[in-house]
């Protein structure tokens, strides 16, 4: 089963990679779009420089994330657990949320003269609401029941929160999670085409040298490096998930 | 072995009143079964005997104090047999002892009998969703069989499980029974299982609920019961009756 899907999905990258060289072929494509085999060649010339980029947007990415971790699960735990605590912390996040991203990012590059503080900055905004929001949910969803059968078996209130509240929590977290790394991934690209080395510098870069293929190649890049990070949160959900129902079919 | 004292509950949600004075006595070790129907109020009264929800007038009493969850345990067999979706059959029994911190080896021994008691032991390490309602009401008993509990309240665990079975867990609720000498208050709307598990049978009006009857069946109806014989078929008939004075 495991094979056969994999073969699909490699027969489903071949099959578009064709049709767009089918196409630039044939014409139906401007001239000005690069072919896939230019893409490649690009890649091919450019194989040492990835490394070095990929890690800076790596670094400036895993730096916001982990900060929009440390502090979105834990305030999102207690505000969708504590009603006083919600009640202080709500009207702060509903006036912030609606911000993009990218609207903080003059901000970000005046009041970090540090470049890696800045980006990280961007995307701890990108990243901290999705986490957030369904951190908040899962808490504040905790079926009523659950905390009756501790209570009777004789559980104290910060035994409840940790041992029945968080696991039961835990699809919310984890798929907010999966949300935050996917956003926090676009808000590094973006970040970074204001001046903070790595992967969306590199685009602005190549844009001003008229190096199209050269902007594609690094836009794969950028996909191909989203694409494993949401992988790897998929994979921890299905390890940590597994006692949910019908959970490994939904993947 | 505790003896629990209900003692003039009355209690109300809004303006809706459930409970209207109910007093009954529950002697240590002895099995109540309070049959009542349904929307009656039945899963309140055991709410309250719990501790979870508290009475709006009236007390409860467990020798002679009032419940408290450290002083006493209760366990609670819930009408909904939940258990926590994320802990294995074997986890969620043990959950009342991880709570008192009890340590690894004790508890893992206690966990074998338990399970082996349920007939559980074989499917120890099932999630939740993977086991049957039967052993989900198995699940929850061994759960609140686990941390020795003063009293045990059971909420109609078998109510929607198969006839053929439900005999068979009826039967193993009577071994247990007879094997922990759990002070039990067995509640359902099903004569035939209160008959057949009860010492003490209290009948409850409909809502609000006040005991319209109470029937100590231990010297008239001996265990172990044959379903078939008279007697049995006698005081199901006249408790049958019983209820169905609160319809018409
Ligand atoms: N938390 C609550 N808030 C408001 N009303 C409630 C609440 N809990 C129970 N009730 C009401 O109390 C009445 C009795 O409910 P209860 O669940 O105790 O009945 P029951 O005898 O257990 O019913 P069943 O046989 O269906 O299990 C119902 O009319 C119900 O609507
Ligand atoms: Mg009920």
């Amino acid at each position: 089963m495991k094979f056969r899907d994999g073969l699909t999905s490699l027969t489903s990258i071949t099959v578009f990679t064709l049709l767009w060289e089918l196409a630039s072929e044939i014409r139906i494509l401007p001239a000005t779009l690069p072919r896939p085999i230019d893409v490649a060649f690009s890649i091919y010339t450019l194989i040492d420089k990835i490394p070095v980029h990929a890690y800076h947007s790596i670094s400036h990415f895993m730096a916001g994330f982990a900060m929009a971790l440390v502090i979105a699960i834990p305030i999102g735990a207690l505000s969708g657990w504590y009603h006083l605590v919600r009640a202080f912390i709500k009207p702060i996040v509903e006036i912030i949320r609606p911000i993009p991203p990218i609207a903080w990012i003059p901000f970000a590059l005046i009041s970090f003269r540090n470049d890696f503080e800045a980006s990280s900055l961007i995307i701890f905004i990108g990243s901290f609401f999705p986490i957030f929001t369904n951190t908040f949910l899962g808490f504040s969803n905790v079926p009523l029941e659950y905390v009756e059968i501790a209570k009777t078996l004789g559980a104290s209130d910060l035994y409840i929160l940790v041992k029945v509240a968080l696991p039961s929590s835990l699809p919310s977290i984890l798929s907010g999670i999966r949300t935050g790394v996917g956003i926090g991934w676009m808000c590094v690209v973006a970040a970074e085409m204001f001046g903070p080395p790595g992967l969306g510098l590199q685009i602005m870069n190549m844009r001003y040298l008229h190096d199209i293929s050269a902007v594609a190649a690094y836009m794969l890049i950028i996909g191909v490096i989203g694409f494993i990070l949401e992988r790897i949160v998929r994979i921890v959900e299905i390890k940590t998930l597994k006692w949910q129902k019908g959970f490994i079919r939904q993947f | 072995m505790a003896e629990l004292n209900i003692v003039g509950v009355s209690k109300s949600f809004n303006n809706l009143k459930v409970l209207n004075n109910i007093s009954f006595t529950a002697k240590p070790g002895k099995l109540i079964g309070v049959l009542g129907p349904s929307g009656c109020g039945k899963t309140t009264l055991l709410r309250v005997l719990s501790g979870i929800e508290k009475a709006d007038s009236g007390k409860v009493l467990i020798n002679n104090e009032a419940p408290d969850t450290c002083k006493h345990k209760i366990g609670y067999v819930p009408q909904s047999l939940t258990l926590y979706p994320w802990r294995t059959v074997e986890e969620n029994v043990l959950f009342g002892l991880e709570i008192r911190g009890t340590d690894k080896k004790s508890s893992s021994e206690l966990a074998y009998n338990l399970l082996k008691a349920v007939g559980l032991y074989e499917f120890k390490d099932y999630y939740p969703h993977e086991i049957s309602g039967g052993m989900k009401a198995r699940a929850c008993l061994a759960r609140a069989l686990a941390i020795d509990p003063d009293v045990l309240l059971m909420d109609e665990p078998f109510a929607n499980i198969d006839t053929q079975t439900r005999y068979y867990l009826q039967l193993e609720v009577l071994k247990i029974h007879q094997k922990y000498k759990k002070t039990t208050v067995f509640v359902s709307h099903n004569v035939e299982e209160i008959v057949f598990l009860a010492d003490t049978v209290i009948v409850l009006t409909r809502r609000p609920a006040t005991v319209k009857k109470e029937l100590d069946l231990s010297t008239i109806l001996p265990k172990p019961r044959s379903i078939f014989s008279e007697e049995f078929l006698n005081i199901r008939k006249n408790l049958i009756q019983l209820i169905q004075e609160e319809f018409t």
